[in-house]
């Protein structure tokens, strides 16, 4: 478990930093890479890294590792719908690390982006385990624009955040610390618990 | 067993329909190239498959160096099966009359028309090129190889 004794501001770990940027690269150079026969093979291999880096930040989640565990911000749609609510009537509450609606979206962008790697996966290698390239390349298709919607909506919230709390949580990705409020912190005890 | 008799007797109507209707599906493409065409230019007599076949087979210089042909990667049938030059995949023959799921939606069609050009020509081809591609693609039917 998370040891609450000491202040919380360490929340994001090397793994979690570097899982975070890596699969920002791999999506990126695959996007770049789509169109053109010629970049065929980097948007394979970049989409290829990515589905590793994804399935290991999943079994990273699994583990016992504070923040980065999957533990600490479950899903709940519910909560996660109540939280925007609160954002929008200025009373939202401060979580040190995902809110519940970036929780969701977490999930969202791990389950949409598992999709478009595994049906793009399968698009290559037209032709073996499914033989449906019209369904496989939809698939590829939506779910990687859908994950693409999701990385907006991600930023979004982070930038929203960012202002709402006047932390720099794109610096927190990169150094792992996170200003902590001493109501947020208490807060966070609570959801531990 | 009569269920399934009537599900196979579908089945093979659904198949024997799309097979010609995705040639009819073809058809109807290079018309519409040619009849863009022919605005374009009133010179244009129509779509030719020879034409298109020189084409086809047409070596363009890219800025790399590299000089590539429609065949570099699907070989000069189109009726066969091709292999991707720079994945070495294998790649489902191009002729509608014998792979008839090419040209099933137009859209999609259209929207590989766009991507190969830009990436073989640097530019989309013209619809004069389209329309004697297609119609060249409706001519070859007869694999050469044997897989």
């Amino acid at each position: 478990m998370i040891k609450v004794e000491t202040p919380m501001n360490y929340v994001w770990d090397p793994f979690v930093r570097t899982f975070h940027w890596s699969l920002v690269i791999a999506f990126s150079v695959a996007f770049y890479t789509h169109a053109s026969e010629w970049h065929r093979l980097i948007h394979v291999r970049a989409g290829y890294a990515a589905g590793a880096l994804m399935l290991a930040r999943i079994v990273w989640g699994l583990m016992k590792t504070g923040y980065a565990s999957f533990d600490s911000f479950p899903l709940n749609p519910v909560r996660a719908a109540k939280h925007i609510f609160y954002v929008i009537n200025g009373n939202a509450r401060r979580y040190i690390g995902h809110n519940p609606a970036g929780s969701l979206v977490i999930y969202a962008m791990l389950a949409f982006g598992l999709t478009a790697v595994a049906s793009g996966w399968l698009v290559y290698n037209e032709g073996w385990l499914i033989d449906q390239p019209e369904f496989l390349q939809a698939l590829h298709h939506y779910s990687t624009w859908g994950w693409l919607l999701l990385v907006a909506m991600h930023v979004i919230g982070v930038v929203t955040e960012s202002i709402l709390h006047k932390d720099n949580l794109i610096l927190a990705m990169i150094t792992g610390c996170k200003r902590v409020s001493r109501k947020g912190e208490k807060q966070a005890r609570q959801d531990i618990a | 067993m009569k269920k399934l008799n009537i599900v196979l007797a579908a089945l093979l109507g659904f198949t024997a329909y799309s097979a010609q209707a995705d040639v009819a599906n073809a058809e109807k493409l290079a018309h519409k190239y040619s009849v863009i065409a022919k605005s374009v230019n009133p010179d244009y007599a129509g779509p030719s498959a020879a034409d298109g076949k020189f084409f086809f087979n047409r070596k363009i210089k890219l800025a790399n160096g590299k000089e590539m042909a429609c065949a570099s990667c699907h070989t000069s049938n189109p009726a066969d099966e091709g292999k991707h030059i720079v994945t070495g995949k294998a790649i489902r023959p191009l002729s509608p009359v014998v792979n008839f799921k090419r040209f099933a939606d137009i859209d999609k069609v259209e929207e590989q028309f766009t991507l190969h050009c830009n990436d073989i020509i640097g530019s989309d081809c013209t619809a004069a090129e389209k329309a004697n591609y297609i119609t060249y693609l409706l001519t070859e039917k007869t694999p050469t190889t044997k897989k």
